[in-house]
């Protein structure tokens, strides 16, 4: 008698069925256990848009599987089209796991300290297969991310979706627009460059004006790590991006999942009878099946964004990235991330504490209540016309105050320097850079003549040149700000520097200028210096 | 349905083949980036060294009199700075250690030289202000001056007609000045400045406390000269253009014990023309 004996049931199927079939026998039901509850032939019946068979096998996974218990068994017909969700929420979704997939192969390559930060950017983009790529497309996520999330909040509000009994799944859904925010804000710190290092700076420098002083002083300590941001601060918000803020995200986007499966998707405003809340009564008749119909939407949608996210990093988006960050350089036109201009905009008003942190303190405290606050039982349009009215009005107040964040509003720079930055921009290449090194033909040429210049390059600069230096004797804005310049002319001397380096000198002078060509410390003159290497290759960009 | 599953499908392959294509086209992307990124340091360091360096160093490399040496210079790419400071790496790695470690002893020959002040630390493993990467920056945009000398190519513009080993003709009346700059520039100072490796011309390094114009007078008084010189001046042009007509014999070092010959290099007749031969001599004159 055998101590041991071997019990392994497939042989005795292949011994009764044959090898190929017990094989396809066993993968059947591997597969029927992977999806709980469909074989391969209720698989294919679902792509091939078959009629449900009875029993309706598709409805298993939503009461046996885990991804699938998440999501509705049916929808109504009414709510399985564009309208009314715009499918705007498992875009969120999409971007939020896609983040955390292109993340993950960008943490390879990172680590969270100031002294090699920048170099493993370079690194990724000079040494890592599909390096660039995925730091493209994260980036691009991140900002689709962020679209997308507002256009959900406000396709939710405009449908009126948060209303009771939904008001604790819009609260979950302004904690994940929170947290989306702060996970692309976070991000801009890592590649520690000068756009890092100056938009999280605008940043931190508001939290610091919480009152008292004391209280200020310390979070601004904990925020920076210390009075400087540094390698402290750079872990902080590295373990912020990675750690903190996903969890909370995966946190609330499972409640948030949750509430909108435990009270249905709500009809389109105008399908329901006014007050009533029919999501959960489907009538047989007007079912919709999440298998196979609303699946492979959802699929198409995922597919097609993925192919327009990539086609678009690798053809034209790439994610900035600026010099080295340097504490003691601040780069002319500093601005938030667009999502946080209305913020900036906001501290041009005035006081940094009413506007930096208790408006912004009662505007989240708004929106967070506005279930409460826009109480009426109808969704319909026509009977919120001052919700709706308010709602416009704030997206408007918000377009209005992201302008005046921007450098075009109450900025006073010098015009001098304004023409020059405009050739020679601080935070991106700029036009002089992207021009064809070898048709800087060497010499000194002024900017009024530009007609005259050797070249089609130096031609288009310098015809440049002359409209800001025109701007800055005359335009709305100089005249706003009362420094328009008299009698401005500019220059530009070209040299040949070094074997394949060229030495730029931009001169602006005004009412007549000094003497001296760019002495130091010199009147009514600006002079600033670039140098410009033939393989810099900047279009390329990096 | 079909329709969503065939575009479903088609946009799958088609980020593939994306994906592909980048595959392809990675590597070349990748190089050019390197070669783009290393062109973007140059200007960096460009403007680095505009603030930074170009007082002491001068803006366009060519040293400052009395604060600090050229460096658009083929000395520093040939190995002559090398070999003067006895260092036995690259010259990037040399330009990158004196960026970031400075030299806070003074070498003989900075000495020599009369800079006032040494060469200050920048580079923050050191001490100093300078992150790595902006001593990398700087690095590369002083090694970029170097490629103008690759292949042996020498600063001059015109090829020079030397003045030859003659030392009876007529030379036009010297700028001591321009003579002590030539010093420099020809390499004299190489050598000159230690006693060890040549004859020092400064009276602070010779046991007599005689400069290179006194000793010239002497030599020419001293019973086993043997030269055609009759003059100091005739002495040192003599020396310069045919080390070998009289050796000294002080130190047998100066004398390459293979040949005979003195090791001072008997090309000066070709290298110099006949005014920098008498800037030369008369720097060399005031050196009392």
């Amino acid at each position: 008698m055998a101590v041991f004996k071997p019990h392994l049931p497939i042989l005795e199927d292949i011994k009764t069925k044959g090898f190929l079939a017990a094989l396809l026998f066993k993968t059947n039901e591997a597969v029927e256990r992977l999806t709980a509850g469909l074989d391969i032939e209720d698989i294919r019946g679902v792509l091939r848009g078959d009629p449900a068979p009875r029993p309706n096998p598709r409805v298993k996974p939503h009461a046996d599987g885990f991804w699938f218990h998440m999501r509705p068994t049916y929808y109504h017909n009414l709510v399985t089209g564009l309208y009314p969700s715009f499918r705007l929420g498992w875009l969120s979704t999409y971007f939020f796991v896609f983040e955390i997939i292109t993340g993950l192969f960008l943490m390879i390559y990172y680590t969270p300290s100031p002294l090699v930060a920048y170099e493993n950017m370079l690194n990724i983009l000079s040494n890592v297969p599909f390096g660039r790529l995925m730091r493209d497309t994260h980036k691009l996520g991140a900002e689709l991310m962020v679209i997308v999330v507002l256009l959900h909040m406000a396709r939710t509000f405009l449908t009126g979706n948060y209303k009771k009994p939904r008001q604790f799944t819009w609260a979950t859904g302004v904690v994940l627009l929170f947290v989306t925010l702060l996970l692309s804000f976070s991000g801009y710190l890592l590649p520690w460059d000068q756009l890092s290092l100056w938009a999280v700076t605008i940043g931190a420098s508001m939290v610091e004006a919480m009152p008292p002083p004391a209280v200020g002083e310390l979070v601004n300590l904990v925020v920076r790590g210390g009075p400087q941001f540094n390698a402290g601060g750079l872990l902080r918000w590295y373990l912020a991006h990675v750690l903190l803020l996903p969890l909370v995200g995966i946190v609330f986007l499972g409640v948030h999942y949750y509430k909108v499966v435990i009270h249905g998707h709500s009809l389109p405003p105008e399908a329901e009878p006014v007050g009533e809340d029919t999501a959960k009564r489907v009538p047989t008749d007007q079912r919709t099946y999440f298998m196979p119909d609303v699946i492979t939407r959802e699929v198409l949608y995922v597919a097609l964004l993925t192919a327009v996210v990539v086609a678009w990093s690798i053809f034209s988006f790439h994610a900035p990235l600026e010099p080295h960050a340097d504490p003691l350089i601040t780069p002319l036109h500093t601005t938030a991330p667009w999502y946080f201009l209305f913020l900036q905009g906001m501290l041009k008003i005035g006081d940094k504490v009413v506007w930096g942190l208790i408006a912004p303190g009662i505007l989240t405290g708004l929106l967070i209540a506005l279930p409460y606050l826009e109480v009426g039982p109808s969704r319909r349009y026509g009977d919120r016309r001052v919700g709706l009215s308010v709602g416009l009005l704030a997206v408007a107040v918000m377009a209005i105050l992201s302008f005046m964040g921007t450098p075009h509003y109450l900025v006073s720079s010098s015009p001098d320097q304004e023409i020059v930055a405009e050739l020679l921009p601080q935070t991106q290449p700029g036009p002089l850079r992207e021009s064809d090194w070898n048709e800087m033909t060497a010499g000194t040429w002024r900017a009024a003549e530009w007609e005259a210049a050797p070249t089609a390059t130096l031609r288009n600069l310098l015809h440049l040149y002359q409209e800001e230096v025109e701007h800055a004797q005359d335009s709305t804005r100089c005249r706003r700000a009362g420094n328009c310049l008299t009698d401005p002319q500019g220059s530009m001397l070209i040299e040949d520097w070094q074997d394949d380096l060229k030495r730029i000198t931009f001169r602006v002078i005004w009412d007549g200028g000094p003497d001296q060509v760019c002495a130091v410390g010199s009147q009514n003159e600006f002079c600033q210096v670039v140098y410009f290497h033939k393989n810099a290759n900047y279009w390329q960009k990096p | 349905m079909t329709w969503r599953v065939i575009v479903g499908t088609i946009s799958f392959v088609i980020t593939m083949i994306m994906l592909g294509f980048v595959a392809v086209t990675e590597q070349d992307r990748m190089a050019n980036f390197s070669v783009a990124y290393e062109a973007r340091t140059v200007e960096t360091g460009g403007a680095l060294f505009e603030s930074n360096c170009a007082t002491c160093h001068g803006l366009d490399g060519a040293g400052v009199p009395a604060k600090g040496p050229a460096l658009n210079t083929p000395e520093l790419f040939n190995g002559a700075r090398l070999t003067e400071a006895n260092f036995a790496g690259t010259v990037d790695n040399f330009i990158r250690l004196t960026i970031a470690g400075g030299r806070p002893r003074m070498s003989e020959w900075a000495r020599a030289q009369s800079f006032i002040d040494p060469m200050p630390t920048w580079g923050e493993t050191y001490g100093g202000p300078m992150r790595n990467d902006q001593v990398d920056a700087l690095t590369n945009y002083i090694m970029n001056w170097g490629l103008a000398y690759q292949g042996g190519a020498q600063p001059t513009a015109e090829p020079v007609v030397g003045v030859g080993t003659d030392i009876t003709v007529e030379l036009p009346p010297g700028d001591a000045a321009s003579g002590e700059a030539l010093a420099t520039s020809q390499g004299c100072t190489a050598c000159h400045v230690l006693s060890a490796t040549g004859p020092a011309w400064l009276a602070a390094s010779d046991p007599n406390d005689q400069g290179i114009g006194t000793r010239a007078a002497l030599r020419l008084e001293q019973p086993d000269y043997q030269g055609a010189a009759t003059t100091p001046e005739q002495y040192l042009f003599e020396s310069i253009v045919a080390p070998n007509a009289y050796l000294v014999t002080d130190n047998p070092a100066y004398i390459n014990a293979a040949t005979g010959q003195s090791i001072m290099p008997a090309t000066y007749g070709a290298l110099l023309d006949p005014q920098m031969t008498s800037d030369l001599i008369a720097y060399l004159m005031t050196l009392k």
